[in-house]
């Protein structure tokens, strides 16, 4: 199927699930489950589509392998996801619009990466962001959507303004023409790039911009929570993928100011990623939601893509468009993991939960392998494409970056482990006795991902091979493969030998602890107590303040979310004060305006 | 074939009937903006010479293009918000037939003085209906600034006299070409602000508070749409074809423009009233259309006014309903109020969303046609303004969106529990209306094509050449 | 890779273990012999280790019991990794981030695991772990990124082999003294060695995540502890002290580091764990961070 009929029946997709959620709304969740995967399977047999180009309205697409790999990226997560819907919608407001949303943000994702034209880009763009916004204050937050929007809204039109200022000086809007005419104009681009790059930078709640993420990430519904982290965030990683890969950047700055090799403008930006790096891993840190958790340690996760991205080169930008993907499954499977205790014990503060395993031992897999990878431990995927990343930091020497790279991935250790510890491990309490695990219908999109996550953590030459041909495509030198063995300039990865050493050690291990004395079993209240008696499970487990020696180190740090608040009262005081001065209730003052105003024209007019 | 008078005079000659038939006043107004409606589709383009003189001695009406279009979507609006609100009628009846034939004079006339009288009329009528909300203070200032306003603009319409021994359109134009623009600073000005109290432009706008903010769903919609739309298509017309404005002027006039599109949405930003927020917004988006006129670029302008026109009705009318059933509009009051009400709830989201201009809407290719011709201009601060207008614009709406969709405590699931405890009901009428014309927006939104053919059918507006985004259907650009 | 690598690899995993239990024994004595002791036999390390593994146990779920499997299974793959002199059983795969990363598949088995108990002191202990470990990775990171960036290498025999033929000169504790220095206090906190134990402190936290530990487990743990010991010690040889041509070169050089590691120990007092993280990245972060800006930007050092 061509894929302008792809994207057609997407959107008529939503609005049948719109029209079978009205009279069934659980039958209307199972429609986004079928039309999404439907979506999946048709866009993955149409990978030969590469190179066609089609036109929907006035609106003009080309297939690009990269647009097919984010859009592959987008519905999988979205249809992962959607297995979850149905059982939602009973708390849902308006589960036949959420339904309806969730179906068309997903069609504006894979518009927008086939656009062919800017216009085309920014009008799915635009779409994607107000049918997401009117979906997360669904959940626990009003004010969330506003951030959402407000945040994404400053990114969009400065994109516009981008948008419009390079149609004005190169006449034209396709987007191949357009960005291939700034490489002649190093002042043009830089303006061009920062602009630009703006809409992708409050996407991937990169610093200064990340605070929507854990507002809407941590109280939009369950169920969209890891569209949001997994899927949506990733349209800011294609922006910043456009912005210097399709907009030939190096190219561009190759006269500009060099620091650490990097040019000035893409250095600037690189900072900002390290900065998010490190103020996400901090901020999940010590965290008591486990959905805002996530949330921040996307924003790590985003500084991480964001730097990857920038570099443009053999190894980092391999690693990078593999992270995306493999953040994107595994904070998908963490976030539905989540979503799963929040709908049997109705929270996600972790300071209320513990010894969830005991209740359902595959949401704790789950969780688990997901967190492997997100804190990229072998031998999942999220571990090969950390390691591209800092070897190609370490083949520029970026110490700076690879300082931010090393604190996140460490840093993450803790805060993945948190949820781990505190949520799944410990103490169960007696009320979450009779607790039920996680359905059939939540486990298959759970097992799926986890499944995918462990087979590209050990095969990542699957995915490596279309980012190679995505590299070849603006002309940088592909990741180089041998086998299931990556070679890198400066290192060898193959993941596969890893995962059959760590296989044999754990079978070493195994068989001793097999052929020694069996152990006897007992509960979790039987343990070492030096002498003091517990009756209390709920208080004998150990989840407030989990860090609080390192808490304790940063406490008092500044915000930028009080900065930006400040920002917008200030537009709220002009506000107020436009009302003061001008739109009194007495007529005198609107005529002391009137001859205001007259007397400095008729000043001004003398003048001349 | 008519003559475009009958516009004029039908409306009139109803409003005298009316005075007799007092019980009919309702209908007879109906009457008369639905015969209007049929008349227009049965019009000529050309001048139209009125009462035997010709020009520049008599008074004519032209219509052309721009005329055409400015009254049929003005006329099509009055006759749409009069059925929506039609119980608001009344004894309005009368007011509102005259207030009609005065809009259409303004939109029609070839002759500036005329144009002072029709603006007169129209203002008269406003008085009366702004008196509706029993809020007299706010009529009284209304009145003391509109009267301000026209005496402003007859004074320069007097020196423009004594310059040029002429006050017809045409003529005046023509010798503006040869004159000293400095000259013509204070005439041009003080029409400028004769119109802008009007047009609602800081700072002469003082009454618009009182006014809009406590307009009932058939005077809100009216002012907001009708009037707005006809003093801005007036506004473009005497700046753009009759005036030739200095360079001085024309960037200072602007810059009020771009001010005033700031200042607006920063005041509606800081509002929490449905209809303080729906009036700011139309502040801004008034400065934004004056700014767009006085750099030349009609095309984006009518479409502009189109947008704001369209979605204000709506907005407007369910803004004005609300209030007038629960007695407030205060938003956090009102939290949830569209729940019961998906539809209208529905046109009035339609309408935000295109005068955000968010795609798929008809605003977005208007904003992208504005756009495109300040740039066009080498201006490269306009865009800047307008912008972060969308920006604001765009959190106030959708925050205004959110609690009107979404009841809800910081922290729990939105559940209808929290939803406001009065019972809103739109009627069948309001309910048909506003979905029809969020069904234009967003048709027009989809097939822009259509609202360009339409808008170009015969020549371009105005003889002027903004450059435009041509949606095709073909596909293409 | 084949079968026969693995059979090697197992072998050498057989050597460290000899070879780390016996210096564990060594260094018993010789702390006994620093505090006036005569101290235990040598071979005193293997005894407590089989006793531990052969007695009986108790177990606190699945999770309890994986946890222990996986982490003494991820540190013995970690040091299959590991070269020994010239012995190498899986060429290639011996990448300083594999090794570094691999390692934390052990740490989390066991933080799981410990967690599992649903002991809270345990939890806490990890907690401790785990914050510690973001101290001195971090330095030790950047150190070995500038390495990195100098030789275009990351596998540990690469960097041996490219030491060797600069003789005692050539090796990187020489070249890079600042980043010699920050690898070995790292060092000192990835052994859990005083200053930088306050996450099994006995008495404050009743050791912490192995509170719960006993028999087979508690073995396994030891054994654990032996491998990972012997993974990090190993580092700092192949890194900073030029590896081994011959495995007695490489034993030789091994034991003295892990001695003198030892030795510095006993003389300390412990850090509480914030001082920790502060003295961390205050100082060898700072020196790391001077090392490698020297190696990046001025070459300085580099061969």
């Amino acid at each position: 199927m061509s894929f302008d009929l792809l994207i057609l029946m997407m959107f008529a997709g939503a609005f049948l699930a719109y029209l079978i959620s009205k009279s069934n709304s659980e039958a209307g969740g199972i429609s986004t489950v079928v039309i999404s995967l439907i979506s999946l399977v048709l866009l993955l047999l149409g990978k030969s589509q590469v190179g066609n180009e089609f036109a929907i309205l006035y609106m003009t697409f080309k297939v690009t392998t990269i647009g097919w790999y984010f859009s592959a990226v987008m519905i999988l997560v979205y249809s992962m996801t959607s297995f979850f819907n149905s059982y939602w919608m009973k708390q849902m407001l308006y589960p036949n619009a959420y339904n309806f949303l969730y179906l068309f943000s997903l069609a504006g994702t894979v518009g927008l990466f086939f656009a062919a034209d800017l216009v085309t880009l920014f009008i799915f763009w635009e779409m994607v962001v107000w049918s997401s916004t009117f979906i997360v204050p669904l959940g626990k937050s009003r004010r969330a959507a506003v951030v959402y929007y407000t945040i994404s809204s400053i990114g969009s039109m400065a994109t516009l303004y981008a948008i419009m200022l390079l149609h004005a000086k190169s006449g034209t809007f396709i987007i191949s023409e357009a960005f291939a005419w700034l490489a002649t104009d190093p002042t043009m681009a830089t303006i061009v790039f920062f602009i630009f790059i703006l809409a992708g930078l409050t996407k991937i709640g990169i610093f200064p911009f990340h605070i929507w993420l854990p507002l809407a990430h941590g109280s939009a519904p369950h169920t969209f929570s890891p569209v949001l982290s997994g899927g949506l965030v990733k349209m800011g990683a294609f922006i910043a993928y456009m912005s210097v890969g399709v907009l030939p950047a190096y190219q561009a700055f190759s006269g500009s100011l060099k620091i650490m090799g990097m040019p000035i403008q893409i250095y600037l930006l690189m900072v900002l990623g390290a900065i998010s790096i490190v103020l996400g891993t901090l901020m999940a840190i010590k965290q008591d939601d486990a959905k805002k958790l996530i949330a921040y340690s996307s924003v790590a996760n985003g500084g991480y893509i964001l730097i990857g991205i920038l570099m443009m080169d053999q190894l980092s930008c391999a690693g990078s468009l593999m992270h995306l993907f493999n953040h994107a499954i595994a904070s998908a499977a963490a976030f539905l993991t989540i979503a799963v205790v929040a709908h049997r014990t109705g929270t996600t503060k972790i300071s209320e939960l513990g010894g969830m395993i005991h209740r359902m031992p595959v949401t704790f897999t789950v969780y688990l392998i997901s967190i492997i990878s997100l804190a990229g431990i072998p031998p999942m995927g999220g571990f090969v494409s950390k390691w591209l990343i800092i070897q190609g930091l370490a083949d520029k020497g970026l110490l700076f970056m690879a300082l931010a790279a090393f604190f996140g991935s460490i840093g993450s250790f803790l805060y993945v482990f948190r949820p781990l510890a505190a949520v799944f491990l410990g103490q169960l309490a007696p009320k979450n006795y009779e607790l039920e695990g996680a359905t059939l219908m939540m486990k298959i999109p759970m097992v799926i991902l986890s499944a995918l996550i462990i087979f590209f953590g050990v095969f990542p030459r699957y995915i490596l091979e279309v980012i190679g041909e995505i590299q070849s495509s603006i002309g940088i030198t592909p990741i180089q493969l041998e086998g299931n063995a990556i070679q890198a300039i400066n290192g060898l990865l193959n993941s596969y030998h890893v995962f059959v050493i760590f296989g044999f050690g754990f079978l070493i291990s195994l068989a001793i602890f097999m052929l020694l004395q069996k152990s006897r079993k007992v509960g979790l209240m039987d343990t070492f107590t030096s002498a003091e008696f517990i009756h209390t499970p709920e208080l004998y487990h150990y989840s407030h303040d989990f860090y609080a020696p390192f808490e304790r180190l940063y406490k008092n740090h500044p915000s930028v979310e009080n900065f930006l608040v400040n920002i917008a009262n200030k537009f709220d005081e002009l506000g107020q004060m436009v009302n003061a001065l001008f739109f009194s209730h007495k007529p005198s003052i609107t005529v002391f305006w009137i001859t205001v105003v007259t007397a400095i024209i008729y000043l001004g007019g003398a003048r001349i | 074939m008519m003559n475009p008078v009958l516009l004029i005079a039908i409306p009139l000659l109803l409003a005298f009937l009316s005075i007799i038939l007092k019980h009919y006043k309702s209908q007879l107004l109906l009457l008369g903006s639905a015969v209007n409606m049929i008349l227009i589709f049965g019009l000529q383009k050309g001048e139209y010479i009125i009462g035997g003189f010709k020009p520049p001695f008599g008074i004519n009406l032209v219509l052309d293009d721009y005329a055409f279009i400015s009254i049929l979507v003005v006329n099509g609006l009055f006759l749409v918000i009069n059925l929506m609100s039609f119980d608001k009628i009344d004894k309005l009846g009368t007011v509102l037939l005259v207030s009609l034939a005065g809009l259409n004079g303004m939109l029609l006339t070839g002759d500036l003085f005329n144009l002072f009288v029709f603006l007169e009329i129209t203002s008269i009528t406003a008085y009366i209906l702004s008196s509706v909300s029993k809020k007299y203070q706010y009529s009284f200032n209304y009145l003391v600034l509109g009267t301000l306003g026209s005496g402003l603009y007859l004074f320069g319409l007097i020196i423009l006299y004594s310059v040029f021994g002429s006050l017809n359109m045409a003529d005046i134009s023509k010798q503006m070409a040869t004159a000293n623009l400095n000259q013509m600073l204070i005439p041009t000005f003080l029409i400028f602000v004769g119109l802008a109290v009007e047009a609602k432009i800081l700072p002469f706008n003082g009454w618009v508070k009182g006014v809009y903010g406590n307009a009932n769903s058939l005077v809100g919609p009216l002012f907001a749409s009708a009037y707005a739309g006809t003093m801005l298509f007036v506004f473009g017309r005497v700046f753009v074809q009759v005036l030739m404005v200095s360079s001085y002027l024309k960037v200072t006039l602007i810059i009020i423009g771009a001010v005033t599109l700031l200042a607006g949405e920063a005041a509606a930003l800081s509002k929490t009233r449905i209809r303080e927020i729906l009036l700011y917004s139309s502040i801004g988006q008034s400065g934004l259309v004056v700014a767009l006129f006085l750099s030349g670029l009609v095309f984006p302008a009518v479409l502009q006014i189109f947008n704001n026109i369209f979605s204000k009705a709506v907005m407007f009318t369910i803004g004005g309903k609300m209030a007038d059933d629960t007695g407030t509009d205060e938003a956090d009051e009102l939290q949830g109020a569209f729940l019961k009400n998906k539809l209208a709830g529905l046109s009035f989201t339609v309408a935000a969303f295109s005068l955000i201009g968010l795609p798929l809407f008809y605003g977005f290719y208007s904003k992208i046609n504005l756009l495109l011709g300040i740039f066009s201009l080498n201006n490269f601060w306009l865009p800047v303004v307008i912008l972060l207008g969308t920006i604001i614009e765009g959190v106030y709406f959708i925050r205004l969106l959110v609690k009107l969709w979404t009841p809800g405590e910081e922290g729990h699931i939105s559940t209808e529990e929290y939803a406001t405890k009065f019972t809103i009901k739109i009627e069948l009428a309001k309910v048909i209306g506003v979905v029809f014309l969020s069904a234009i927006l967003i048709i027009a939104g989809i097939l822009p094509g259509m609202v360009r053919n339409n808008l170009t059918e015969s020549g371009q507006l105005l003889n002027e050449e903004s450059p435009s985004y041509m949606f095709d259907l073909e596909g293409g650009i | 890779m084949n079968l026969m690598n693995l059979i090697y690899a197992f072998g050498l995993l057989l050597f460290a273990f000899v070879l780390q239990t016996s210096i564990t024994g060594i260094n018993r004595k010789v702390i006994a012999r620093l505090q006036r002791r005569r101290g235990p036999r040598w071979f005193q390390q293997f005894i407590d280790i089989f006793k531990a593994l052969s007695k009986s146990s108790t177990s606190h779920g699945w999770i309890f019991d994986f946890g222990v499997v996986m982490a003494l299974g991820g540190i013995m793959a970690t040091a299959m990794f590991i070269p020994i002199g010239p012995l190498q059983a899986l060429p290639g795969l011996d990448n300083i981030f594999i090794i570094a990363y691999v390692l934390a598949v052990g740490m989390l088995g066991m933080a799981m695991s410990a967690s599992g108990s649903g002991n809270p002191w345990a939890s806490i202990g990890v907690s401790r772990a785990l914050t510690n470990m973001l101290a001195y990775d971090i330095p030790f990171m950047v150190v070995i990124f500038g390495l990195i960036f100098a030789y275009d290498t990351s596998s540990l025999s690469g960097f041996a082999a490219i030491q060797q033929e600069g003789g005692i000169l050539g090796w990187n504790i020489i070249r890079f003294p600042l980043g010699g220095l920050v690898a070995m206090i790292s060092l000192q906190g990835m052994l859990g060695k005083k200053p930088f134990d306050s996450f099994i402190a006995p008495a404050e936290i009743a050791s912490g995540p192995m509170v719960e530990y006993g028999g087979r487990h508690l073995g396994m743990l030891f054994l654990l502890h032996e491998f990972q010991t012997f993974v990090e010690v190993s580092l700092i040889v192949h890194i900073f002290f030029g590896g081994g041509a011959t495995v007695l070169e490489y034993v030789v050089k091994y034991a003295l580091i892990y001695t003198f590691m030892n030795i510095v120990s006993n003389i300390l007092p412990r850090f509480k764990i914030d001082q920790a993280v502060t003295f961390f990245y205050k100082v060898p972060l700072a020196l790391a961070m001077i090392q490698s800006l020297l190696i990046i930007v001025t070459g300085l050092g580099v061969a």
